[in-house]
């Protein structure tokens, strides 16, 4: 079905006319994926959420210039993946500015996460250090390679969605995400062994 | 093949697209590579580490933040297609110095969470409605922890009616360039703080300006508001700020005037200010 005629073309026509539910109802359906999305870029769960609430106003100031080729999800990630890039560029140009900028501590990075409950204690406490140390590498990729990482396993996002996300031929999404998979595991690679099946 | 070459294709092998040509030749190569075997089997692991990280849940109140946004936008959109309200209007000091100056009453309504809060005399710290001398001019520099409105009144005539957001700084200028003294009144409450500003003129060309700008800031006492904020412009362009949350108005006036050297009395409703 194409989106003109689908669920989500229909909220954005009545969001293009004005109506605030119509909006309230896009937010309400993609907020939780965009969120995640945002706190797997920013392992904060404060930015997330800021980042988020940018994407939507961007996506709403921009709802009629939507062209309604690709689904509003892709769309949504594109203009995420844009302020997630602004806003790094401006934490960027504030670090330079100061040396006393503040640094994150990880127990300042904690959001809550739905974890399997099924383990033995001692299970869940590896199950956590093991995503506690993936998210760190994550963060700690250059930008577009973490975003690529994020569309692709957190999101699970198709090739050719990131393709239309990110405006890339398919087979630079597919090169540039194999570098990225590469990165990531040579960042774990001192704690491999936790990550062993 | 090369190892790099190898890595290039470790994840069209995983996801089993890699041609049938190629992937016989990687396979060769990592039978007989044990770093790239190595590397191949970190990979694969890592993948399926990446499929199960969990799901990060959004905050309860996202729905809420984003809408307060979005509220936020339209009224922005709205408010910049209306002609602005020139701040300058509130420079009422440039009135000669003998004549009772308006009352300028400033209100900060915060639109979530708490309001800003401090303890009764102390200076205020950083994060709250600050007055700031640049140029000569007092400068109402506002950079609220939750999106706030900032209102700005001259007597009951609304001047400015802005919102400023978390995390965000603001400015207003509260006068024009000159050597002039300023009293500022703010109220900053739980939900409805107010601020009152009342600008005087040079104190040196007499008391009358001075006890003019109290007498209108009892005037708005009168009619509701509480002064709990009062930050005081010296001549010297020093400023002087405390807050005075839960003092009532005669305290307000005695802790003011004690920065001011005036002295003030107040019995049976008559307020005196030498």
């Amino acid at each position: 079905m194409s989106l003109a005629f689908s669920e989500d073309g229909r909220l954005i026509e009545r969001c293009v006319q004005g109506d605030r539910d119509a909006l309230d109802d896009l937010v309400r359906k993609y907020q939780q994926r965009a969120y995640q999305f945002a706190f797997r870029l920013t392992s904060d769960p404060d930015q997330a959420a800021d980042l988020t609430a940018e994407a939507f106003i961007r996506a709403y100031k921009n709802l009629d210039r939507f062209r309604r080729e690709s689904q509003f999800s892709t769309w949504l990630f594109r203009i995420l993946t844009n302020c997630f890039l602004d806003m790094r560029k401006k934490e960027k140009l504030r670090q330079h500015e100061s040396i006393d900028s503040m640094v994150k501590t990880e127990e300042g990075e904690v959001a809550r996460q739905l974890e399997d409950t099924s383990d033995t204690p001692a299970e869940a406490s590896e199950k956590a250090e093991r995503h506690r140390l993936l998210q760190q590498a994550i963060t700690d990729l250059p930008e577009y390679q973490r975003v690529m990482i994020v569309m692709y396993h957190v999101e699970n996002l198709s090739y050719e969605e990131m393709a239309s996300a990110l405006e890339l031929p398919i087979g630079t999404v597919k090169s540039r995400l194999n570098r990225a998979r590469l990165a990531l595991r040579e960042l774990l690679e001192p704690v491999e062994e936790l990550f062993r099946v | 093949m090369h190892c790099h070459k190898v890595h290039d294709l470790f994840s069209e092998l995983h996801e089993a697209t890699i041609a049938p040509s190629l992937r016989q030749a990687v396979e060769a190569h990592l039978k007989d590579c044990l770093d790239c075997q190595a590397d191949y089997e970190g990979f694969v692991s890592l993948y399926g580490a990446l499929a199960a990280l969990p799901i990060v849940e959004a905050p309860g109140d996202l729905s809420e933040r984003i809408s307060r946004r979005l509220d936020l936008e339209t009224w922005e959109a709205k408010q910049s297609s209306r002609p602005q309200i020139g701040w300058l209007r509130v420079a009422l000091a440039s009135v000669a110095a003998t004549v009772v100056i308006g009352t300028v009453y400033v209100s900060f309504t915060s639109l979530a969470g708490d309001g800003i809060t401090a303890g009764p005399g102390i200076p205020l710290s950083s994060g709250e409605p600050q007055i700031l001398m640049r140029d000569g001019n007092p400068v109402l520099e506002v950079s609220p922890s939750s999106q706030t409105r900032v209102q700005i009144f001259e007597n009951d005539k609304p001047l400015v009616d802005d919102r400023v957001s978390a995390g965000r700084k603001a400015e207003y200028l509260l006068n024009r360039k000159g050597d002039r003294a300023a009293v500022v009144w703010v109220r900053v409450g739980e939900r409805e703080p107010i601020v009152v500003i009342v600008p005087s003129g040079k104190s040196s060309s007499g008391a009358g300006a001075f006890e003019g700008t109290l007498v209108r800031g009892l005037e708005a006492l009168s009619e509701g508001f509480g002064f709990v904020f009062v930050a005081y412009v010296r001549e010297s362009g020093e400023v002087i700020q405390r807050d005075f949350t839960g003092l009532d108005v005669n305290d307000s006036l005695r802790l003011l005037l004690n920065d001011t050297g005036y002295r003030f009395t107040s019995k049976n409703g008559v307020v005196e200010i030498r």
